[in-house]
């Protein structure tokens, strides 16, 4: 089989991009195009994700870039998130005793949903914007191509070391802001609720199994890939100068976050039945 | 045809509905030196990106060192490209590397040479581009025509044995521009390396080139020695010599 590169974009017969001219066919093409491409950009990391040499440097840079400044945005985030869901519990489930059950309703949301789901959005935008604005200012300015003239192959090079950073940090972030989500949570119940921490610690830890670990952080494996694969296809095929790294940039943080949220659902459904 | 290091059979290629190429038929024999002239947007670059596989023809072959190379991925195109360099049109510099680094790519990324060799040989490529001390300087840093000259050093680093020049001139003072001509000269008649060069500079194709080919509307409307095209009758090809190019 030929895999040739326009890295991941399908081989077109005639090379046409889809414009403006082919209506709503060309508008249904260009979103088919896309998702093979990236299906196929998928395929091809993975089969270089494990081939030797392993490109060490790469990653550790990456891991650095994607993963540790990503730390403010996506604690920041969940410490809100927990401290405001536990005072909406506390409040709106008043009438029904919802004070009580406070650290359990913050930990099963947050550890099964809203960690995870948040901290894949915020990485989605700042990561995804990030690699794609990277990737493609490099694109148009012909430096991908450089690197394939100078025989070096721009998805082990390029491609590999971002999805794969991602997908090691991504959990390791979630699994770190779910922890600060909770300690948001016991915040408010210690100083707007009025429970003690034995109390609300009880609860969170009570509610809250393996399963729901698991299930929740292992969304995260798929929602990195999913992100990194995006944005390194959109980076990677920009075409058309600044402009069209801007429209690429703002393809990948549009898409990615879609595709976070639907592949949430289908993900939750998975997890309920396998585990 | 084994005379030929790079041979386009019938090449075409179109985007969208635009044709650029439109059945290029050109055959540089080894060792020798081929200037492809053509105006602006005619698919100069586009043309010699062929030869190592950045495009792929919609139709029509291509042939390096005896292989044809239009099907192949990218893990098949690697020989090639080791033993094809190309200094792309704007420099195509990776911009997050120093220039050492720019340069050495190809080097660490091919070779099992020591860190000490690779400066070695850095510097010394540096050397044949008139370039010194900018090992440590980001491309960013560099002028216009030192980028150019950068770009130059990393693509014969690994010492390939043909070289794609795409307007290796353009943005240079006359000085260096000799410079780089004779550079040019002096791979051919040391070294016996191929080479295409796309230029707009007249005055550099009539001192590299041993052959100009002429790119208009698509084909490949003249092809002949430096004295044929000086002598030529070709109306459009004189017109555009006597224009004396952009350059
Ligand atoms: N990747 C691409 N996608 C779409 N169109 C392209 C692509 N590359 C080149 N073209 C188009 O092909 C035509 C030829 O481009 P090319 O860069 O080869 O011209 P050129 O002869 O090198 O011109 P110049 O002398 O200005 O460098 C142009 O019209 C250009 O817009
Ligand atoms: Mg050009």
């Amino acid at each position: 089989m030929v895999v040739t590169i326009r890295i991941g974009a399908s081989r077109r017969p005639n090379g046409a991009p889809p414009d403006a001219s082919m209506g709503r066919a060309g508008w249904l093409f260009a979103i088919l195009q896309q998702l093979g491409g990236m299906v196929r950009l998928s395929g091809l990391t993975l089969r270089h994700t494990f081939k030797r040499p392993f490109e060490i440097d790469l990653w550790v840079e990456q891991l650095y870039q994607l993963g540790v400044r990503s730390l403010t945005i996506t604690n920041v985030t969940l410490l809100f998130t927990g401290m405001v869901l536990a005072i909406q519990t506390a409040y709106s489930l008043a009438a029904y005793g919802g004070k009580s059950f406070v650290g359990d309703i913050v930990a099963l949301s947050v550890v099964r949903e809203l960690g995870p789901v948040l901290a894949a959005l915020m990485v989605a935008g700042r990561v995804g914007a990030g690699i794609t604005a990277e990737l493609g200012s490099m694109a148009v300015t012909e430096q991908v191509d450089a690197l394939r003239a100078l025989a070096a192959n721009p998805v082990r090079k390029l491609v590999v070391p971002r999805v794969g950073a991602l997908v090691l940090t991504l959990p390791l972030l979630t699994i770190l802001a779910d922890t600060i989500a909770l300690f948001g949570g016991l915040l408010m119940a210690l100083f707007e609720i009025g429970q003690s921490r034995a109390y609300y610690m009880s609860h969170v830890l009570g509610a809250l199994t393996i399963t729901d670990v698991v299930s929740g952080v292992g969304k995260t494996v798929f929602f990195a890939f999913f992100i990194g694969v995006i944005a390194c296809y959109n980076g990677i095929n920009t075409r058309g100068g600044a402009d069209g790294v801007g429209k690429a940039t703002t393809n990948t943080v549009v898409v990615s976050s879609i595709s976070v949220i639907i592949s949430d659902f289908f993900l939750t459904k998975m997890f309920l039945l396998v585990l | 045809m084994a005379g030929h290091f790079i041979r386009y059979e019938g090449v075409h290629k179109s985007f969208g509905d635009k044709a650029v190429l439109r059945g290029v038929d050109l055959a540089i024999g080894r060792g020798e030196t081929v200037v492809v002239l053509g105006g602006s947007g005619t698919g100069k670059s586009v043309l010699i990106k062929h030869t190592i596989g950045l495009h792929s023809p919609d139709s029509g072959r291509v042939f390096v060192d005896d292989v044809e190379i239009q099907e192949f991925d990218e893990e098949q195109l690697i020989e090639t490209r080791k033993k094809v360099g190309m200094l792309f049109q704007a420099g195509a510099l990776f911009d997050s590397m120093t220039v050492e680094d720019n340069v050495a790519y190809a080097l660490r990324e091919h070779t099992d040479r020591s860190d000490e060799e690779i400066r070695d040989r850095v510097r010394e490529v540096l050397g044949l581009v008139e370039l010194e001390d900018v090992e440590d300087l980001m491309p960013a840093s560099l002028s216009g025509g030192m980028r150019k000259r950068v770009a130059l050093a990393r693509a014969i680093a690994l010492a390939p044995r043909a070289i794609l020049y795409d307007e290796p001139t353009t943005g240079l003072d006359p000085i260096t521009a000799n410079a780089i001509n004779r550079l040019i000269r002096n791979l051919q008649k040391r070294l016996g390396v191929t080479s295409i060069v796309v230029t707009h500079d007249i005055h550099s194709a009539f001192t590299v080139g041993d052959r100009i080919a002429f790119l208009y509307e698509g084909r490949i409307l003249f092809d002949g020695t430096v004295e044929e095209a000086r002598r030529t009758t070709e109306p459009r090809l004189k017109n555009f010599l006597e224009g004396g190019g952009y350059g």
